[in-house]
């Protein structure tokens, strides 16, 4: 039988939860969800009216023709997402609020990457979505440095230095047994469904380290991963315009700054070095990645 | 020699190019792609002027870096090749 988290209906409740500077109106009949969107998010018992981002219901109600429960996100009456199955909640609207809270910092450049930093050195991991940018940003985080992103890099068009986003690391299924002091996974319950990835869990930043979350700083590194297990682990530097051509390829908001943006991404190569590694096991590449920066 | 060595070679006018140390990239906005050049596709790149052919390009390679003749020719004429496949380059 598969296993379900213990959904059910409890007293409506509502709450304001914080991601970056926006902040989003939750209300439900669903208690658990509560639960788990108050361990991802902070939370604060009141909002001001006019400082309101987006207001969501996230209901659980009877469908029309069967006994089956159905659950749905609404905004502003209009119905955004509807599922039989209870664990794909969350991460949909995880995902709705990054993508509105992205869509308010459209005046940073953003580049599909991981982002960490040390010592005030931002090392930037430009990857595809199978990339392994989260698995690889845990082990970092572990071993002592800041969080910025698992998703987006915002890169200041004026400075070039790099700002935090700070959203909750979503770690895939094929992860969950790497990190066993954060005790994850299929074990601890906690994993959901997310339509383009399969099983996910989701980890607070400051599950894994204190004061987790790192400042704006200059960008020291672009460090582009490729996961191939049989392959040797390598750190080879790369030419600045190779950087630049694989950071172009994932930029996300590429029509907003026209010309500008290959100016941005020259000016940070050439402050930063450039290497592409091959990933073939997760410590000895947190090992190799902070030897490098530390030294640097 | 194809009829196309004498060609005078000229860079098309709406294209985004920048350099880095000693290589360069080029942005096309109509296909929407950027192009990484090394350091002898940058030489190239920059005499793509509109009064030089091949042959007055290859020069120029022999001139800034140590190769034979033969080698140089070669580089240039597949530089060239790639730029027009991609269209970087006036018809």
């Amino acid at each position: 039988m598969r296993w379900m988290k213990q959904y059910g209906r409890g007293d409506n409740f509502c709450g304001y939860y914080r991601l970056l500077h926006e902040t989003f109106r939750i209300e439900s009949n669903i208690e658990r969800f509560r639960e788990e969107f108050e361990n991802l998010y902070p939370c604060n018992n009141s909002g001001k009216i006019g400082d309101i981002t987006e207001s969501y219901f996230v209901w659980e109600e009877e469908g029309d023709d069967t006994s089956e429960l159905i659950y749905s996100v609404y905004q502003n009456n209009r119905i955004l997402y509807k599922t039989v199955d209870p664990l794909r909640l969350l991460p949909f609207l995880e995902w709705h609020l990054n993508n509105t809270t992205l869509a308010k910092l459209d005046n940073y450049l953003q580049v599909h990457a991981g982002v960490i930093a040390k010592n005030g050195k931002g090392i930037i991991l430009p990857a595809s979505t199978e990339g392994g940018k989260t698995t690889l940003i845990i082990g970092l985080m572990m071993r002592g440095f800041k969080y910025l992103s698992d998703e987006v890099a915002l890169i200041d068009p004026r400075t070039h230095n790099i700002f935090s986003f700070p959203k909750n690391l979503c770690l895939k299924e094929g992860a969950f047994n790497l990190f066993d002091p954060l005790r994850i996974g299929i074990q601890s319950k906690e994993y959901y469904v997310r339509s383009s990835k399969g099983r996910v869990c989701f980890i607070n930043p400051e599950r894994i380290t204190p004061n987790a979350i790192g400042c704006p700083c200059e960008v020291a590194f672009l460090i582009f991963p490729h996961y191939n297990p049989s392959n040797p682990l390598e750190l080879k530097k790369i030419s600045k315009s190779e950087a630049v051509l694989n950071m172009a390829k994932r930029l996300l908001n590429l029509p907003y700054f026209q010309g500008e943006w290959l100016d941005i991404l020259v000016e940070l190569a050439k402050k930063a070095e450039c290497y592409n590694i091959s990933v073939n096991n997760l410590p000895d590449t947190v090992e190799l990645i902070s030897h490098l920066v530390e030294e640097r | 020699m194809s009829p196309f060595d004498c060609d005078k070679l000229c860079k098309r006018d709406n294209l985004l190019y920048r350099e880095l140390e000693d290589e360069s990239v080029v942005f096309d906005p109509e296909a929407n792609t950027v192009h990484s050049l090394n350091i002898t596709a940058t030489v190239v790149w920059n005499n793509c002027d509109g009064k030089q052919d091949l042959q007055d390009i290859t020069e120029k390679i022999l001139d800034k870096f140590d190769v034979p003749q033969e080698n140089a020719t070669e580089d240039v004429k597949k530089i060239i090749n790639n730029f027009r496949e991609l269209r970087l380059l006036k018809k």
